[in-house]
């Protein structure tokens, strides 16, 4: 793998992968998008080992399928959708269900490295840790909604193609996602 | 306009999608209304905490694990191909030897003694059951000499082609009031369900009060045809043909091809948009091809 192949295009990477099944056309992909379909996975789950499993079989899935893939969407907006659906899958499969109810998935999920004192440090980790509670507590398709729009920074015409919904059930959905988010942080900042 | 139409609005007012002169309408409104200049307030605080949360770093070996993975199940087909393909080679060894025991010893007519011929005309007329009259046991046997034909010719090479399947989904062009889940509170806040003081307060005090759901109904209007359209091509689908019908109760026939692993995502997609009657689960599918053709008839 060198410079001049970390730099091709998804489209031409793609096709390389369709046509050679070149392994290494593949590595770079990964590469290119396991942050950002690893955080993806990880503001569904909640949970870092959740999100890791999902981001994996999310990869899988793509190369699986990588064949069939006719670029009608760009690669990014298609793998998007296929880490959306199987983080979808995993939430509502039997055994995340039953695990659900055995113990609770919430942990810390900062990263932070900063010049903060260690009381400011603490008080942005409780605001954090908030936040994910009151996005695991929405339902699916608000959480979505939250984590494309608002987290992930989608533009609305993104979240059309990731999705397959309409222009107008997007922006409904935005509006209606964040004024159930903002309930729910009042009533846990309320319950603190 | 009022509280209520101003707050609706307050997500695109963030988004900047508003028009001018809704930008005017709603700036006027929050110069004068404390209680919607909070509500703003409030909306953009949780829209900065939720933008503020950290991006995670992939945690280290991702890349490793993924490329680990399809190794594995690339080893796990071709194991798979390789005992299948044993079986097809004992199958043919065990065919040849039948063949080859067939020509050597050639079927011969075996002859039913006289008494069963006769049991077999008469039937059991003396335990009670329906006689069963000469024409029938002919007809009976030529219905069985004729499946064994076709059982013969369904393992016949030149037969083996099977005819493509085409699944029939039916779809409703009015659009029925769909069944909506949302969290008990916002239900209670905004379709004025009366839910007593008591069982709010239990709710609260469980661990995720709001995942608690309400059912209301929602009816909204959809263009079926376009939806349809739209999710055949991203599930990367093909249409075959599009037509128009006047004078019956289908209005419209789209026949497209998809890949088989797409369809059971366009079915959810569609479904979260409006009610599909009668369609195919993908275990019912037996086409084996990876695409299958499916029928989209839209009723008036």
């Amino acid at each position: 793998m060198n410079n001049k192949d970390n730099n091709m295009d998804d489209e031409i990477l793609v096709k390389k992968i369709q046509r050679e099944n070149d392994m290494y056309a593949f590595e770079i992909l990964v590469k290119r998008y396991q942050e950002k379909i690893y955080n993806i996975c990880y503001r569904f789950m909640g949970d870092r080992q959740e999100a890791f499993d999902c981001a994996q079989d999310t990869f899988v899935k793509i190369y699986e399928n990588i064949k069939s893939f006719k670029h009608l969407s760009s690669f990014s907006t298609w793998s998007y959708r296929i880490a959306v659906n199987t983080c979808k899958n995993r939430l509502s499969s039997w055994q995340y269900q039953r695990m659900k109810k055995t113990f609770s998935l919430g942990e810390k999920s900062s990263d932070i490295q900063n010049n903060d004192s260690p009381a400011q440090n603490l008080e942005k980790l409780r605001i954090q840790e908030m936040v994910q509670k009151a996005i695991d507590a929405l339902p699916f398709d608000c959480k979505e909604m939250i984590i494309l729009r608002d987290i992930q920074q989608f533009s609305y015409e993104e979240i059309v193609k990731i999705t397959g919904l309409p222009l107008g059930t997007v922006k409904s959905k935005i509006a209606r996602a964040r004024e159930k988010l903002k309930e729910i942080l009042e009533n846990l900042r309320h319950g603190l | 306009m009022d509280c209520k139409d101003i707050r609706k609005k307050f997500s695109d007012y963030i988004d900047h999608n508003v028009s001018e002169k809704e930008k005017r309408d709603i700036q006027e409104h929050l110069d004068i209304c404390i209680k919607c200049s909070n509500e703003l307030e409030m909306m953009k605080k949780t829209l900065e905490m939720v933008r503020n949360l950290p991006a995670l770093s992939a945690p280290d070996g991702l890349t490793d694990h993924v490329i680990e993975k399809i190794h594995q199940h690339q080893s796990k087909k071709a194991k798979i191909t390789l005992v299948l393909s044993k079986i097809a080679f004992a199958e043919i060894i065990a065919l040849v030897i039948i063949m080859g025991l067939k020509h050597y010893f050639p079927e011969k007519n075996v002859a039913i003694p006289v008494q069963e011929k006769q049991q077999l005309i008469a039937g059991k007329s003396e335990s009670g059951e329906t006689k069963i009259q000469p024409s029938e046991i002919i007809k009976k046997t030529e219905k069985k000499s004729q499946l064994a034909l076709k059982t013969q010719q369904s393992y016949s090479p030149i037969q083996h082609e099977r005819e493509d399947q085409l699944i029939t989904i039916e779809i409703a062009k009015k659009s029925p009031e769909k069944e909506v889940f949302v969290p008990l509170f916002q239900a209670e806040k905004e379709f004025g369900d009366r839910t007593t003081e008591k069982t709010l307060k239990e709710e609260k005090s469980i661990a995720q009060p709001l995942l608690q759901t309400k059912r209301f109904v929602a009816n909204e209007q959809i263009n079926v045809e376009s939806e349809i359209l739209k999710q055949i091509t991203m599930e990367e689908g093909k249409i075959l043909s599009d037509k128009e019908i006047s004078d019956t109760e289908v209005s419209r026939i789209i026949t497209v091809e998809i890949k088989k692993e797409n369809y059971r995502n366009m079915i959810e997609q569609l479904n979260q948009k409006f009610e599909i009657k009668n369609y195919s689960s993908i275990k019912d599918i037996e086409s084996p091809e990876t695409s299958i053709k499916i029928q989209f008839q839209i009723f008036k």
